[in-house]
């Protein structure tokens, strides 16, 4: 094994001296605890599959970093020697505004690429959480994604071309930078949601959509989760296209529209929905909404445009209990269970004495419980309780439910992937196959890969 | 040879009965080729399946006697994809056709492989439902052979394409056994194994049950026939209107030899002398479409349409599209044979484009009908040639090359959703290196470890491992080596 | 193999004789439309069931790849010439030619098993020849009506005769005949002169249609021409590839109108129909009545095509029914006549007309092809049942006697109590103020 001033020297060869950090220093690197003796960070795709080369004749186990707004994902890792962070690839590779695709490097926040496509009127359709910080590597290496997946689709539906460094330093790419393309196999899904186990994301090629030229949210307030389940149904039956409907419970209604200087009516669920499209097509589809909603059960709801609008949303993006241990679990459901899945997390909460805000992108059947609690012991049962129920609940309709975020402690606990049944050999296999030595991030992804 | 022939069918015929084999030489020959006719190759038996515990049976014998196998939808495929290339047992999957479940109100539908596209469509239409990837060939492709091909169709400009509409697939692994790839819901932990499996042409597993997501019908739809003097004013008018920020369904644009080819076939309305008909759809609620049909028309003028109708009702509608899904099928009306090329270009190159295939087409003195999904760049230039004429065929695929490179010389793609197949597998190191290829190798290895489930496609080299042919008598690699 | 193949013409394995013509199969480019159009690809999910693998066979004996096997026989013979994939074939391949021309060549050039032989003979024979056919319906009349016939197919004695017993199944009760005028006047203005063509099986076991044809074209106009003379048009034979005794046939069909000197051959049977409409093809190498039997073609007419052609004339009356219609092949794809029939339906008072599903797929009928291949005519025709008791109609209406006697087989053997009409017998029954009772 390396003594740390030689990695530290082998590095700064690599890269520079002053994009290496060690020492002390090194600590905000941590994963789930575990400090890695270095951080790099590459400037240029030659670099990054330079440092990787490396790290793979030297064994050194490798977390890659974006900007660490996901790094609690996953479970923990059995070690971390290096970090091998992204934050120097930040150039627009390409885009031209008329084929509608562009390219970024992976450390490139997703915010920047934003700005430089809604210059031409254009975006990357995707708002995930903590959208203010997140890289394109990092949302694409977790398949982050936000409430307008339901009109967009995810990565998987928009990533059309993507490089990669291996393992063992070498550089791929798969797809093509053309909207549609069938060569070969479609190798920019397989990275995405892979947390880095496969290899490191340099670059992508995004089919990018125009910015509608307005969205409004209506945002209603309702006695149960039940009577949106309906209206939700409803809405889906209809010819309404919305960007997102959300399904909020009491306590995150009430956190973020107090954010967005909403008057909210204490113990109402939350039902938003969004629609973009030309002003006159918005005015009736707002009004189709409204006309849905108040059928269905709702009193008197918010029409958000503006400022209010992105206030509002932005909350729900960044959302958070603040205070005490805190975990995140996401389900995905039947779009027939949101509700019943809102009552189960309800109950188990209840249950372990833990707080409860309930996210639910309803359109797609994604439910993301934020607990929090503040006596640890109980913390940690509680979670686990809250997995256990929750998890066999949405695996009985083929479902699933993932811990995002929680404390290392907790995270030990528990399993935070859950069993992928028969398709594990094959998952496997695909890390054999890419990183044999297991140096890419070994522990964090399902089943201990 | 043919007494271990015999021990195989006789093992074939217990597992999916007598009826279900084809074995003699004068039915098997049907079984040569599919929708792509320049390539052919006989099986040594054709096994029509009814049941995934018939294709798990079926993929067990064939592993264990190492025999090469390859399965069949509805042979429309047009990259050859479905050919036994080294004989060996083909496993027809057009038998599994039903739609099994219909869940409207989690928006998906469980169907059989062998399911015929439109089917489904026509099955949940009057309930105001519909299955959006419609490739042309939608009234006979299945589904099973969608998945595979990661197909296209006409609406992905706005919709996009197969593996959009799919959440989960079962399958038939080359060890035998039976796995679930996705479900009704979304976001599987793990990796994406469905993704990736979508469009990996039938190297990986056999189908036998898919997923997809059902779309609910727009509250209106507008379509526009527009017509032009030649392909650059349309070609400008495609630029125009993705430069104003719309997204139409759909795109489609036809020169004059493809005009008259449909109007002879079918009799869809289309002006014979135009030089380009574009057709242009957008669909959505009602106000967003009705703001959307004046700013298209504004920007067809600027490129000097010569008309632009509105289509008036839902029949006149479908017989716009009746004429460019026919496009192809009704080549055979001026020519007795065609080769369609599928590359894909960005979309700012089309009259780049355009100009170089008609620079070809004199060079080769061979005439191009060009059909293509122009809203996402993807090309149909079908080359027309008479393969009783001496040398036509070879000047039609050398043609098709040349296409190929000048379209990835402009930045795109050598297929746009007819799949590599066995067709363009020469042509992968055009747009991806050694180790691109050997990442993707890696991933068939996984599933596909002795790679004797449809030998011989993707890669411009056949997979070395496998051995032996049908009963342990045909070398493969020799043969296989033989024909590159 | 695997490499672009140029095709390499061997001898052809066709005969001379009216082969299937190079040109037409030429047109097919492989492209697979027709397949989820066709009856026996559906049912037997095999690719040398469907009009595309049909049409590589031919293809291949055509140029000396194969011979005529048993295997191609049985695959040509499994077609039951519907022609559905016609209408789905955006290349516009003439497939009921090449087909009609594959099977003279088997005729002439493959050995049947003797008993096949005899069997195919018997039934082309007799369903060609008026005065066998004369015969045999008297003798079934009286079997009918001496409960003979119930004592027989309770007993099981029909077994033994194979696919003869199954033939007698599918007999209506035969009514007794009028006998129709060599003439019928027009009534009110007139319109035009028009012969009618009785067919054989209509003729024999429908001869309610034929009254009612003849009395509905009067009311709307027409004088009516019966030539005493006609005998029989000759489709069964060509469909069946006896091309030469059916040239034969349409000769004499030629020449019995031609006497009459009528505007327009009018025709109640679709498959009698499609073929007329063809006899240009047919003759097109018969120096003599090549000509004769273009313009001949030119002016056959199905009856519900003529009918529609203007408003109904006289008075109907109000019909309370709900009934279906069932696209007969030869006349949907065969004679592309679909809206006619259903146009006049939708004109009588009280007629609710419900849409069939599938209502162009066969019914298993399609000549004498359920008696020739039972098995799978049976799967075609619980299909068709299966859609019809859907719609919840009370009479199902067809415009072909083979689909009319097809189709009350199958509503029969499953105890549903729904008629089947011929489009003409309900417009006349309008005009009587009634439908005819059950014979």
């Amino acid at each position: 094994m390396l003594s740390e001033e030689s990695l530290v020297q082998r590095l700064s060869a690599l890269v520079g001296p002053e994009h290496v950090v060690a020492g002390a220093e090194v600590s905000g690197y941590a994963v789930d605890g575990k400090t890695p003796k270095a951080a790099a960070f590459p400037g240029s795709v030659e670099e990054t599959s330079a440092v990787m080369t490396f790290a793979s004749a030297e064994g050194l186990k490798v977390a890659p970093w974006g900007s660490g707004t996901k790094i609690p994902f996953g479970g923990i890792p059995e070690r971390v020697d290096l970090v091998l962070g992204l934050r120097r690839l930040g150039e627009v590779v390409d885009y031209v505004p008329e084929d509608m695709t562009a390219t970024f490097q992976a450390g490139t926040p997703l915010k920047d690429a934003q700005a430089v496509l809604g210059q031409k009127g254009q975006w990357i359709a995707l708002d995930p959480p903590h959208a203010e910080r997140a890289t394109i590597g990092g949302v694409l290496a977790t398949n982050s994604s936000g409430p307008r997946r339901l009109r967009y689709g995810s990565s998987r539906d928009f990533l059309i071309a993507i490089s990669v460094v291996h393992a063992d330093g070498k550089i791929t790419k798969g797809g093509a930078k053309v909207v549609k393309n069938v060569t070969g196999y479609d190798m920019p899904k397989l990275y995405i949601g892979s947390l880095g186990t496969l290899g490191i994301i340099v670059d992508a090629t995004f089919r990018v959509y125009p910015v509608f030229p307005v969205e409004k949210t209506y945002l209603a307030p309702f006695p149960t989760a039940e009577a949106e389940q309906q209206v939700l149904n409803k809405l889906l039956d209809s010819t309404v296209v919305p960007n997102a409907v959300e399904l909020l419970n009491p306590d995150a209604a009430r956190r973020t529209t107090a954010q967005a200087g909403l008057t909210w009516q204490e113990g109402s669920y939350g039902l938003a929905v969004a629609i973009g499209s030309v002003p006159e097509a918005v005015q009736a589809q707002i009004a189709a909404v409204e006309r849905l909603c108040r059928e269905g059960g709702s009193s008197q709801g918010h029409i958000l445009e503006g400022t209010v609008h992105h206030t509002f949303w932005q909350a729900v993006g960044d959302f958070s209990l603040g205070d005490g241990q805190q975990a995140v679990l996401k389900a995905s459901v039947l779009l027939t269970q949101v509700a019943q899945a809102v009552r189960m997390g309800e109950a188990v909460a209840a249950k372990a004495g833990l707080s409860l805000g309930i996210i639910s992108e309803a359109g797609s059947g994604i439910v993301r419980y934020y607990l929090s609690g503040d006596r640890p012991d109980r913390f940690q049962q509680g979670l686990a309780e809250a997995v256990s129920t929750l998890r066999t609940f949405a695996q009985a309709t083929g479902g699933s439910l993932v811990v995002l975020e929680a404390p290392p402690d907790v995270k030990g606990a528990v399993d935070v992937w859950g069993s992928v049944g028969n398709t594990f050999p094959l998952m496997q296999g695909l890390k054999d196959q890419f990183d044999p030595q297991r140096i890419l991030n070994p522990g964090r992804f399902v089943g201990g890969l | 040879m043919i007494q271990d022939k015999a021990r195989i069918i006789r093992e074939i015929e217990q597992i999916v009965g007598p009826k279900g084999v084809v074995h003699e030489e004068d039915e098997l020959r049907v079984y040569e080729t599919d929708g792509l006719t320049i390539f052919k190759a006989m099986p040594d038996v054709v096994v029509l399946a009814s049941t995934a515990e018939h294709v798990a049976e079926l993929v067990k014998l064939c592993q264990r006697e190492k025999i090469p196998y390859v399965p069949r939808g509805a042979g429309t495929g047009l990259s050859g994809g479905a050919l036994p290339l080294d004989g060996g047992v083909m496993i027809g999957m057009n038998r599994m056709n039903r739609i099994l479940e219909v869940d409207y109100d989690n928006k998906r539908a469980v169907v059989e492989p062998g399911m015929v596209n439109v089917w489904l469509t026509n099955a949940v239409g009057p309930r105001g439902y519909y299955y959006a990837p419609d490739p042309a060939s939608q009234i006979a492709c299945s589904i099973g052979g969608n998945v595979s091909e990661n197909s296209g169709g006409v609406r992905t400009p706005k919709y996009g394409v197969t593996t959009n509409h799919i959440t989960g697939v079962e399958v038939i692994l080359p060890n035998g056994e039976l796995v679930s790839l996705g479900g009704k819901t979304l976001d599987a932990p793990g990796y994406d194994l469905l993704g990736v499996f979508v469009g990996s042409e039938g190297t990986f597993a056999i189908i036998t049950k898919v997923i997809v997501r059902l779309m609910r019908k727009p509250e209106a739809v507008k379509t526009l026939m527009t017509v032009f003097e030649n392909l650059e004013d349309a070609s400008n008018t495609v630029s125009g209107v993705v430069a104003a920020g719309i997204v139409p369904v759909s795109m489609e644009m036809m020169d004059n030899n493809s005009i008259v080819a449909v109007e002879k076939g079918v009799g869809a309305g289309y002006p014979t002398d135009a030089g380009a008909v574009l057709v242009i759809e957008v669909d959505g609620p009602r106000a967003e479409v009705e703001a959307l049909v004046d700013p298209i028309r504004d920007i067809c003028k600027k490129n000097n349409v010569r008309e632009v109708r509105l289509a008036k009702d839902d029949a006149e509608r479908a017989l716009l599209w009746k004429g460019r899904k026919a496009a192809f099928a009704a080549m055979g009306q001026i020519s007795p044979d065609y080769y369609v090329q599928d590359a894909v270009i960005p979309r700012t190159k089309l009259p780049q484009i355009l100009q170089q295939i008609s620079k070809f087409s004199e060079e080769y003195g061979l005439r191009v009908a060009n059909v293509f999904h122009a809203g996402d760049g993807n090309l149909h230039p079908l080359i027309l040639y008479d393969s009783r004429n001496e040398g036509e065929l070879e000047k039609a695929d050398e043609m098709g090359s040349k296409i190929m490179k000048a379209c990835i010389s402009m930045g795109g793609s050598i297929t746009g959703e007819h799949g590599v197949g066995r067709e363009k597998r020469e042509y992968m190191p055009l747009m991806y290196t050694d180790d691109d290829m050997e990442a993707m190798k890696k991933v068939k290895r996984v599933f596909n470890p002795d790679g004797i489930l449809n030998p011989g496609k993707i890669f411009p080299t056949t997979t070395p491992d496998v051995k032996v042919g049908l009963a342990g008598q045909r070398p493969i690699v020799e043969k296989v080596v033989g024909q590159m | 193999m695997g490499q672009p193949t140029a095709e390499k013409t061997g001898a052809r394995g066709f005969d001379h004789i009216d082969p299937p013509d190079t040109e037409i199969y030429l047109d097919c480019v492989h492209c697979g439309f027709c397949l989820p159009t066709c009856p026996t690809y559906l049912v037997l999910g095999n690719e040398m069931d469907n009009p595309r693998g049909r049409i590589y066979l031919m293809r291949a004996v055509d140029e000396g790849k194969a011979k005529i096997t048993d295997r191609f026989v049985e695959h040509m013979n499994l077609c039951v010439l519907c022609r559905a994939c016609e209408t789905a074939c955006p290349s516009g391949v003439k497939f009921g030619f090449i087909m009609e021309a594959a099977r003279g060549q088997i005729e002439r050039n493959y050995q049947y098993p003797p008993k096949e032989r005899r069997f195919r003979k018997f039934i082309l024979d007799t369903f060609t020849d008026l005065g066998r056919m004369s015969t045999l319906t008297s003798l079934l009349r009286f079997y009918q009506k001496l409960g003979l016939q119930k004592l027989a197919r309770s007993s099981g004695v029909l077994g033994f005769f194979g696919r003869l017993g199954k033939m007698e199944a599918l007999l209506p009760p035969i009514p007794d005949r009028q006998e129709l005028p060599e003439v019928m006047p027009a009534k009110g203005e007139k319109r035009g002169r028009v012969g009618l063509l009785m067919g054989c099986a209509q003729r024999f076991f429908l001869p309610q249609v034929n009254e009612a044809t003849a009395r509905v074209l009067a009311e709307n106009g027409f004088e009516v021409v019966i030539p005493k003379d006609q005998a029989c048009c000759g489709s069964l034979l060509v469909h069946e590839g006896e091309r030469e005794r059916g040239k034969g046939f349409a000769r004499e069909t030629i020449d019995v109108f031609e006497r009459a000197s009528v505007d327009f051959i009018v025709v109640n049977a679709a498959g009698c129909g499609s073929v007329m409409k063809e006899y240009w093809e047919l003759l097109h190498n018969d120096p003599v009545y090549r000509e004769r039997a273009e313009a001949f073609s030119k002016k056959v007419r199905d009856a519900s095509e003529l009918i529609a052609q203007a408003d109904l004339n006289g008075r109907l009356r109000e019909l309370k029914l709900k009934v279906t219609y069932h696209d007969a092949c030869h006349l949907a794809h065969g004679q592309k006549v679909r809206l006619q029939p259903r146009k006049i339906l939708k004109a009588i008072p009280g007629v609710q007309l419900v849409e069939l599903a599938e209502s162009d797929f066969c019914c298993g009928s399609a000549g004498v092809y359920n008696l020739l291949e039972p098995d799978v005519a049976q799967k075609f025709l619980d299909r068709k049942i299966d859609r019809i008791k859907e719609t919840g109609a009370e009479v199902v209406v067809s415009a072909n006697p083979g689909c009319t006697f097809q189709i009350e087989k199958g509503l029969k053997e499953q105890g549903l109590n729904i008629r089947v009409l011929h489009p003409m017998e309900v417009l006349d029954g309008a005009y009587q103020g009634t439908i005819p009772p059950q014979p």
